[in-house]
């Protein structure tokens, strides 16, 4: 005989409560992306798991997430049919007992051996136990299989997107929403697997095949007993919604109330200087408190809910037993009957009470389905097409004829970023670029490996336009060293030889160090070169971390360079190791240069000044000294106070002299 | 203290369920008595009223149908109705208390808590990660909140409801109720020690979701290197393993969940088959009825619940209680700089200083200052230079009373600055930090931020004053500009610029100032300048200096090596000197000025 579950809400709070991901809200005010008629998912199992038009949106786009089940369709078919069993015999369970009820009562099979009837229905009682058991297990078995596969497949494809999709879209997107999407919101869709489906399908079942089984035995008294269902259904699930919006209200304030509280934490010495604690108690006070009011209406829903379908769910249950206890009276039921009703009665209407929560809680899923698809519906940068190149192929002779690029914002184009960028460079030479932060330095020498793709004008390598080259192996030959190199947490050998397809010998590797001046400070670390880099491991100086970065970049042995040289952040010590490792990885090699300093920019082959996106002078040393302009100006003004310094010295030590 | 503060977070919280801990988290409910009594009674109720219902089915059967008394049927409906309207009740009453005092507990813990974390000292915020406290306020706190309210509603409600039960069942046949009496314990050990092994699993399953998380987020922020060296085969190959790792041991902990159920229901079903055998024997040989039978089934299936139930609770309370040791040692940690009982407010200063005698150090077996002196008169600027570790950021410290020395004194207009108020003192001597932080919000609110009171045209004036005024207006809301999460939106010239404003209007007596100029072109660089010449007119300032123009314009350079002064005099007398300062100035100066063109 089932009972209702009044655990089953008390743990439903929990889930409420405790477990909901925090910071959905975060995601609000995105804005809703472009969609591409078609687009390819790569899985990396190398089939197309995820290909699928993305045209839909609301219902359809809902659907899709039936269509993720590909390949494990048979067996969620299957498991939910298990559900359907388990709960059949549920139901046949309480048929035993009807009969196990109206055997005792009927003196006839009293006579005929009391213990062997009992001792019979016990064990087909228990046999269906087992059965039923047994089901379980394979439901449960079937649907954690299930849903961790789509998600093993959604998680995936989502990572290699992700790598997959544009420079600009990287731009634009902030690194922890991107990880939100791809941890709770996934794991937010995997609860619509694994828990929503099954629930509604067992609210279905419980529903029918209770239901049907009442028609059975006695129809007019089953009907009389789902009078209650639909309100039950309906007013659950307008209570759930509002719950919901209670809920997000709360979240929403939850999660400011933390940013308060991150600022106040990470501004701490300021507010300690201006000693301001008072006022910092104040504003956290009040959105605290903010907090806590959502909290106490969150609170007044759900206790204004409970007790109403309770009492809804309990008055029906007792008018059904009531006019099934006349039944039993007139003799129309049998007592058996009577307590087998008890029980389907029971199991019909109180999952009611619980079916607005699931709805509320798949309406949940769907937008977090929404989020994954607006990162999915991204389109990918097309990495193969195009010509592809050998390493000898690569000569690097370049010309700039009018180049220009535009940012495009949602399809509209953007403010100019470089314009009318004409020069050439032959193989080997060394191009330097001068210019203020925003000049367009770091734009231009983006739009080679085609992380950003000229909008105007053209660019050729080797002759050809350099959008005909496929971005892979562009990318293969032009390597990078930035200012702020980023490193991987893996160990200093992994990050060394992380550009490579191949496997590199422990020599070579070495040399690379080596040849990058960076072999001694490795060995001076614990593990040497399989020490882990960040937090997990030693922290690395600037100066480390770019020697590191041009050991990389020498193993990759590109044929075209770019180079952020700016040395700020390094002792005279380092520098002159970087300038020594620099050297190496440089000769032969076409290089671009950001540069700062006369001492660099005077071994050029070609200097571009940089001003707003355009050039504004270019040359060697030699010529743009002779010419009014910005590189003069810089000359002058490190020439002058160089000059200034030697002035200063002489008198200090006449000074010193006198 | 400080020793405590060191090992905060590394330290072991072990969350058993003792005494202590838990005895002060009630504590922590005592001025809601009234909620907590009243959500304990309620959900005493409802599990009372619980079974009372299903003991009166009994009759309900017994007397109403089998017994033919009609009277009986629609007493006993009524009563069932009675008990359905008592429970919706009582229901309303545990929901509404039980929420109410958890988001009380919340509040006023969290209010406590921030508080607390306003006075701890510097020492403290120097070991403790923001990040690490975000998570004491944040979820510890909604952990424990959710100790004294859900958790103990499962807890007590689960208890109460077997008890109960197990009572009602001793009425209707006592025999019967004996063998499951011995069943149960068997159940519950059972339940609970699956449920602690598959909770296990739960917690493999989290590791590698953290693992997942973090891998998500490298390849994130360094998708452009992964770009540029074209890695992103070789990551998904990675990333795959992970992704399948965490597929085995969620799929292992989503199975293994899935067999406890049928495990507990088939236990039970065993117990129901117990009372079908033995209770219809009983039946035929009248010592029950078939209401009683029926009473039985329907307490036995209502256990399998708060069973199956319980070792979740369990575990999660350990949780908390955790939570709740770490949250206690942070309100235990007193701040290592405490004002002296008789404190006085200070005064406005002249700006005399003198550091005498004044030794230091952070951990006692390497000290940084030893034996230090040094005496400024009013208004002088002092330039501090020296290698990095030799001391110069401690000497700052000390001074702002950061840290207090280890022995000796620093005293302020001739008076020992410990009988100030940290506060007071504080709020007379101004820090400029290296990386200005600015809060969300307006540039306005940021500018006011070092005095509060202060009008619009007192701010207008402090801005001009520090040359950010031209800047501010160049932005698209001028002062009511959004400056982001701890100023993002600007660039650190900018930044720097609006700091300044924001010293200015303070009004400090005394600035101490952690200068850096990488990131500011030379544009911004000399409007700094007049700015900062204004600010430290007729004040008395200390200045870490990195940027030669204002170490050469300092009325005195102080060369710190070690903790003691290797040099000391103006620009010209230490470059004649050809020491220390000389050298560090030649071979700084080429360095500094190359960037310093282009930004």
């Amino acid at each position: 005989m089932h009972r209702r579950r009044p655990i089953g809400f008390l743990r439903f709070f929990y889930a409420l409560i405790v477990r909901l991901p925090i910071g959905d809200k975060l995601f609000r005010g995105i804005p809703p992306q472009n969609h591409p008629e078609n687009i390819k998912y790569t899985a990396p199992e190398g089939g197309q798991i995820m290909k699928q038009k993305t045209k839909e949106s609301g219902f359809r786009g809902f659907l899709t997430l039936f269509a993720l089940l590909k390949g494990n369709r048979r067996l969620y078919t299957l498991t939910i049919l298990a559900l359907g069993l388990t709960i059949a015999a549920e139901v046949t369970g309480f048929m035993v007992i009807r009969h196990v009820v109206d055997g005792l009562l009927d003196s006839e099979v009293r006579g005929a051996g009391i213990i062997h009837f009992l001792l019979v229905w016990t064990l087909v009682f228990l046999a269906l136990a087992l059965f039923k058991g047994a089901l379980s297990y394979l439901h449960g078995w079937g649907k954690a299989h299930c849903s961790e596969q789509v998600i093993r497949r959604m998680r995936n494809s989502l990572y290699d997107h992700m790598q997959r999709l544009s420079f600009s879209f990287h731009d634009s997107s902030q690194t922890g929403e991107l990880v939100q999407r791809s941890t709770s919101d996934v794991d937010t869709v995997r609860k619509f697997y694994a828990n929503q489906i099954p629930e509604i399908f067992q609210v279905f079942f419980q529903f029918s095949i209770n239901l049907g089984i009442l028609l059975v035995l006695e129809w007019k008294l089953a009907l009389f007993s789902v009078i209650v269902v639909p309100v039950v259904g309906a007013v659950s699930t307008v209570f759930f919604f509002k719950i919901f919006d209670a809920y997000d209200d709360y979240q929403d304030v939850e999660g400011r109330m933390s940013n308060r509280i991150q600022e106040n934490l990470s501004g701490i010495r300021v507010v300690r200087a201006f000693a301001r604690q008072e006022w910092e108690k104040d504003q956290f006070r009040k959105i605290n408190a903010l907090q806590r009011a959502k909290g106490m209406r969150l609170a007044w829903w759900n206790s204004l809910y409970w007790p109403f379908g309770h009492i809804l769910c309990g008055l029906q249950f007792s008018a059904t037993l009531l006019l099934g206890g006349f039944m039993a009276l007139n003799g129309t039921i049998s007592p058996g009957t009577f307590i087998a009703f008890s029980s389907m009665v029971n199991a019909l209407i109180w999952p009611m009470q619980e079916l607005g929560r699931t709805i509320s809680e798949i309406s949940k899923s769907h937008v977090s389905y929404r989020r994954i698809r607006e990162i999915l519906d991204e389109e990918q940068e097309d990495l193969k097409s195009g010509t592809a190149l050998d390493a000898h192929e690569l000569k690097g002779n370049l010309e700039f004829i009018n180049a220009g690029f535009r940012y495009s914002l949602e399809g509209k184009a953007g403010d100019k970023v470089l314009e009318d960028i004409s020069f050439s460079c032959r193989e080997g030479e060394k191009i330097a670029l001068l210019g203020a932060t925003g000049s367009g330095k770091t734009t231009l020498v983006n739009l080679l490996p085609r992380f950003y793709d000229y909008t105007e004008g053209k660019i050729l390598l080797d002759g050809e336009d350099l959008h005909s080259y496929n971005r892979h192996s562009l990318r293969r030959h032009i390597g990078i060293v930035q200012q702020e190199p980023f490193l991987f947490s893996m160990t200093v050998a992994e990050n060394i030889c992380y550009s490579l397809d191949r496997d590199v010998s422990r020599e070579e590797m070495i040399r690379a160090a080596k040849a990058a001046m960076v072999h001694e400070s490795i060995m001076s670390f614990p593990e040497g070169y399989d020490t882990m880099v960040g937090e997990k491991g030693v922290s690395l100086s600037g100066g480390q971390k770019q020697r590191i970065a041009i050991a990389r970049t020498l193993l990759k042995d590109p044929r075209l360079l770019i180079l952020d040289d700016s040395t700020s952040a390094v002792d005279a010590d380092t520098e002159e190791k970087i300038k020594k490792a620099l050297k190496e990885l440089v000769s032969g090699r076409t290089t671009f240069i950001i540069a700062h300093r006369i001492q660099t920019l005077r071994q050029a082959d070609r200097i571009l000044v940089l001003e707003k996106g355009r050039i504004v002078q270019q040359g060697r040393h030699e010529e743009l000294i002779q010419e009014d302009g910005f590189y003069r100006d810089v000359f002058r003004l490190q020439t002058q106070m160089e000059k200034e310094l030697r002035r200063e010295l002489e008198s200090a030590s006449q000074q010193k002299g006198a | 203290m400080s020793s405590a503060a060191e090992n905060l977070e590394n330290r072991k919280y072990t969350g058993s369920l003792k005494g202590d801990t838990l005895k002060r988290i009630f504590g922590e409910t005592k001025n809601h008595r009234g909620l907590f009594i009243g959500f304990l009674f309620f959900i005493l109720l409802t599990a009372f009223i619980d079974a009372l219902s299903t003991y009166l089915t009994q009759f309900l059967i017994d007397q109403g149908i089998l017994g033919g008394d009609r009277s009986a049927l629609w007493r006993f409906s009524l009563y069932q109705v009675a008990c359905f309207l008592v429970n919706g009740g009582s229901i309303f009453g545990f929901i509404y208390c039980a929420d109410r005092l958890g988001h009380h507990i919340q509040y006023e813990m969290r209010e406590k808590l921030f508080a607390h974390l306003q006075n701890l000292s510097f020492s403290f915020y120097d070991k403790t990660s923001s990040g690490w406290l975000l998570s004491r306020m944040t979820s510890d706190i909604r952990r424990i909140s959710e100790l004294t309210s859900w958790m103990l509603v499962d807890a007590v409600w689960g208890t109460a409801n077997i008890l109960i039960s197990i009572v009602f069942m001793f009425f209707i046949q006592w025999k019967l109720a004996l063998m499951m009496m011995v069943m149960l314990p068997l159940l519950s050990i059972a339940a609970v020690k699956f449920k602690n092994y598959i909770i296990r699993e739960y917690r493999k399953v989290r590791s590698i979701n953290s693992k997942i998380t973090s891998a998500y987020s490298e390849s994130i922020n360094g998708v452009r290197v992964v770009k540029s060296l074209v890695r992103e085969r070789k990551n998904l190959e990675e990333f795959g393993g992970l992704s399948h790792d965490m597929y085995r041991a969620s799929f292992r902990a989503g199975w293994l969940s899935s067999l406890f159920l049928p495990i507990v229901q088939l236990i039970t079903s065993f117990a129901v088959g117990v009372v079908i055998l033995y209770g219809g024997w009983e039946i035929t040989i009248g010592g029950m009825t078939i209401g009683g039978l029926r009473a039985f089934v329907g307490y036995i299936t209502f256990m399998l619940w708060p069973i199956q139930e319980m070792a979740r609770v369990f575990s999660e309370m350990q949780q908390a209680i955790a939570s709740a040791e770490r949250i206690f040692t942070l309100m235990d940690l007193e701040a290592d700089i405490k004002d002296l009982p008789d404190a006085l407010e200070s005064p406005r200063f002249q700006g005399h200083v003198e550091f005498r005698s004044v030794n230091f150090h952070y951990v006692e077996e390497a000290p940084i200052l030893n034996n230090f002196n040094l005496k400024v008169e009013q208004g002088e600027t002092i330039a501090i230079v020296g290698p990095t570790g030799g001391g110069k950021t401690t000497i700052a410290s000390l001074l702002s009373r950061y840290y207090e020395p280890v022995s000796g004194q620093i005293l302020l207009d001739g008076r020992d600055y410990r009988n100030f108020t940290q506060q007071g003192l504080q709020s007379r001597i101004a820090v400029v930090l290296q990386t200005p932080h600015l809060f969300s919000g307006t540039v306005g609110e940021n500018i006011l931020y070092g005095a509060p009171g202060a009008g619009e045209e007192e701010m207008l004036k402090a801005s001009k004053l520090a040359c950010a005024h031209e800047m501010i207006m160049t932005l698209p809301h001028g002062y009511d500009e959004m400056v982001g999460e701890e100023g993002t939106l600007l660039s650190v010239g900018q930044k720097q610029l609006i700091s300044l404003a924001r010293t200015i209007l303070a009004d400090p007596d005394i600035i101490v100032m952690d200068e850096a100029t990488s990131s500011i072109d030379t544009k911004t660089e000399q409007d700094i300048q007049t700015g900062l010449e204004t600010l430290l007119e007729g004040r008395t300032s200390f200045v870490i200096a990195h940027r030669l123009s204002t170490i050469r314009k300092a009325d005195r350079i102080l060369v710190i090596e070690k903790g003691a002064i290797k040099e000391e005099g103006n620009h010209r007398q230490l470059l004649a000197q050809g020491g220390h300062y000389y050298r560090l100035y030649t071979s700084q100066f080429r360095k500094d000025h190359a960037p310093q063109m282009l930004g």
